[in-house]
């Protein structure tokens, strides 16, 4: 009896979901029209470019993932939409921030076309899918976002050869390290994270071969608790000097707590941790975006996949702390000037941690192919991902 | 000796309420709704901002367009059937916690059948992945259902700590075995193919989910009041000892029940990835679990309540983001989102208690 009971109760749910699907099959041709009304709406609205004032308020909409005052990465974005409040003309700027998990952002961006905004900017590779929908729909919207793959013909993306800054901030600790061993806390094991980390290893070994970079993967971009669990432990296993790659200001503080030398990531992190920074990553947006602006007000706005450099400004370190001595601060900055005359990170020959040779003598890693970095350098003791994936 | 001293004095009494009727029911959140908004606009005043304008842009958000409503309601729709889900162990005093873990299983679940089932249309690939989905977290769930009938191993721990687990899978799988190997590696599946998508509604993002979550709070709703399993369920969440010598038999219930709420909470992970994401990342349904037992908590377990209670949260969540562009930090956002739930928490009181004023007696 009862069996048979419970039987009909799953015969019921199945028949039930079946007619669920069954009765909208029809539906997405409604979302397209829908789509489709949208876009030629936009378009009528700005069917006339030859009518639009150069002088006209361009009004921007940012998005971030994360509560600004929280995360380093936002703030480098904040800092741009600072930088384009004070130094462009006729400009708006918006925000919203603690947009997390990408879907809720397509929302956010639609309110913001509907109050006119001509440019949106996101800051999150979980936009992507959204952005890229939304760019379809609004082809007169420029898009803009920080890190991802994609482009369109009016969706750009930003990201940069932080591997550069990298570099520069390992040499400065291979020489600051007493026991040859750094820590590195850093996020997710994809190929960004992992190109900064070879980027930053490639620096230590060019002037500290027997130095090591034991490397932590806290398996987010910014949660405080985990990312001062991966430093407390990185210094536990005797690490006397610690880079972060993460957003949160955690790592920092526990560094500064303990003692311990480190080097900051984004933006200058003296601000939680004033005596113990060696010195930081900065990353620089400005100038760039104010550009993007100006070609928004022209009309000329082309989707790419635009890598900033330290020649672009968008590299940078922040002010050397005091422990720093000057032969080591000159001999970084004499690198400094070799990228700016276009020496690259990765020369070959370059072998992995397993032996494999990934970058033959004569030959260099830059642009997709460091994007699509997926092994670590031999000095880089990995305690996660160690085994290559391709 | 305390009723010595009080004599004569007159003193505030909390009587509980034997029958809640329906009217206070909806009056109290209504007045609590309102009495936050007000405990607010004093912050918001002492901000410098206008708390008219704010709230209306709130409002404007959330309701003000059939694009915004349907936003809210594309919120509501996971917060829906967690809450509806645990709510149904809630009832039965079985604190399944495990929400947010048995939806990542669910989305996982419904990931794979979706990226494996190739060739099928649109109505078995989705029947498919809602089976998958809600048996696969229903499993999911009696982990800690068997844990608690053979070992009487307190479930709320265990519920907790298998959330860590589930995140953690599907950060594991993500990275490893189901990155999608055309996304330069970046932490996530491949896009589903359209068979394995759930259309949209009316122009907006509502999709089919809002259907599952209506029809599993009425279902269970139904059952918990009209039937027979209703009846020895509310008992043993009333006393097991007694349900127990009444002869209900309480470990069955406990696993059953299990099975159905964390089962529910998947599908809230099948509608989302289906739904909206069309592939399964990290965060996609981020705070959902616990929102879902804070939700099932102001409903006080009542499935159809859960459902309201979810469009408030629907609707907080996207006026608050609309508020920000007036220029509100996110800290003030969140400010008023928290005093409007505590003023629904708090107001429960006047739901279960009757309020009276004790004169002062002259016996």
């Amino acid at each position: 009896m009862r069996k048979r009971r419970i039987g009909a109760v799953v015969v019921a749910a199945v028949a039930l979901s079946m007619l669920l699907w069954g009765c909208k099959e029809k539906a997405p041709e409604d979302t397209q029209g829908q789509t489709q009304e949208a876009a030629q709406k936009a378009e009528e609205e700005e069917s006339e470019p030859e009518g639009k004032d150069p002088d006209r308020t361009i009004k921007v909409g940012f998005v971030f993932s994360n509560i600004i005052s929280t995360d380093a990465w936002a703030q480098t974005s904040e800092n741009a939409r600072l930088y384009l409040e004070e130094n462009c003309e006729n400009i708006q700027t918006f925000k919203v921030e603690n947009i997390a998990g990408g879907a809720d952002c397509e929302r956010v961006m639609r309110e913001y076309i509907n109050d006119g905004c001509e440019m949106i900017v996101g800051t999150s590779f979980d936009y992507m899918d959204y952005m890229l929908a939304l760019a379809d729909e609004f082809p007169d919207i420029a898009f803009i976002n920080g890190s991802g793959y994609e482009t369109k013909d009016n969706l750009s993306i930003y990201i940069a050869k932080l591997e550069q800054g990298r570099y520069l901030t390992g040499m400065l600790a291979g020489e600051m390290t007493q026991v040859d061993k750094i820590g590195y806390c850093t996020s997710i094991p994809f190929p960004d994270p992992i190109k900064q980390l070879n980027g930053f290893a490639a620096g230590v070994a060019s002037v500290n071969p027997e130095a090591e970079v034991v490397a932590l993967w806290s398996n987010s971009f910014n949660d405080p608790t985990t990312d001062a669990l991966c430093a407390n432990t990185l210094i536990d296993q005797g690490c006397d000097l610690i880079c972060i790659d993460l957003s949160s200001s955690a790592v920092a503080q526990v560094c500064e707590e303990r003692g311990i030398m480190f080097i900051g990531s984004s933006v200058d992190m003296r601000e939680f941790a004033p005596s113990q920074q060696l010195t930081a990553n900065c990353w620089t947006w400005g100038p760039w975006m104010a550009k993007q602006v100006e070609a928004v007000r022209n009309g000329t706005f082309q989707g790419e996949w635009c890598e900033l450099d330290i020649n672009d400004g968008a590299i940078s370190l922040a002010e050397f702390g005091d422990q720093v001595p000057q032969n080591v601060i000159d001999m970084v900055e004499e690198q400094r000037q070799k990228f700016i005359d276009g020496d690259e990170v990765f020369k070959g020959p370059i072998y992995d941690n397993t032996g494999k040779l990934r970058v033959p003598e004569g030959e260099t890693l830059t642009g997709e192919a460091a994007n699509n970095m997926q092994w670590f350098l031999p000095n880089v003791i990995d305690n996660w991902a160690d085994k290559p994936t391709d | 000796m305390m009723d010595k001293e009080r004599r004569g004095r007159g003193s505030l009494r909390l009587i509980r309420r034997m029958d809640i009727p329906g009217w206070l029911r909806l009056a109290v959140p209504a007045a609590s709704i309102a009495g936050g908004f007000l405990f607010s606009a004093i912050f918001l005043l002492g901000a410098g901002e206008s708390p008219l304008e704010v709230y209306g842009v709130m409002l404007q958000g959330a309701f003000g367009s059939s694009y915004g409503l349907g936003e809210t309601v594309v919120k509501m729709i996971p917060l829906m059937l967690v809450s509806v889900g645990v709510s149904f162990a809630f009832k039965m005093q079985i604190w399944n916690a495990g929400g947010e873990g048995q939806l990542h299983i669910g989305a996982a679940a419904a990931t794979f059948i979706i990226l494996n089932l190739k060739g099928y249309d649109r109505k078995t690939t989705l029947t498919a992945a809602f089976l998958a989905a809600f048996f696969c977290a229903g499993l999911y769930g009696l982990i800690p259902a068997v844990m608690k009938v053979k070992w009487n191993v307190n479930e709320l721990i265990t519920c907790l700590m298998l959330n860590y687990v589930g995140t953690l899978l599907i950060s594991w799988l993500i990275q490893g075995p189901w990155k999608d190997p055309a996304g330069f590696a970046f932490p996530r599946t491949a896009k589903f193919p359209r068979a394995g998508e759930m259309p949209a509604f009316f122009g907006t993002r509502i999709h089919a989910g809002v259907v599952m979550g209506l029809l599993a709070a009425l279902l269970l709703w139904f059952i918990l009041t009209r039937t027979r399993w209703g009846f020895e369920i509310q008992l043993i969440g009333a006393n097991p000892k007694v349900a127990e010598y009444a002869g209900i038999p309480v470990k069955r219930y406990i696993l059953a029940v299990m099975f159905v709420s964390a089962g529910i909470a998947g599908i809230a992970g099948m509608s989302e990835v289906c739904g909206i994401t069309h592939r399964l990342q990290a965060n996609f349904a981020a705070q959902v679990g616990p929102s879902g037992m804070t939700i099932a908590y102001l409903a006080q377990c009542h499935p159809l309540g859960a459902v309201l209670v979810s469009f408030l949260f629907g609707a907080l969540l996207v006026g608050g983001n609309s508020i920000q562009k007036l220029g509100l930090p996110v800290s003030t956002v969140q400010m008023i989102q928290g005093s409007i739930l505590f003023f629904v928490a708090a107001g429960t009181m006047f739901m279960n208690y009757q309020i009276q004023w004790k004169g002062g007696s002259r016996e």
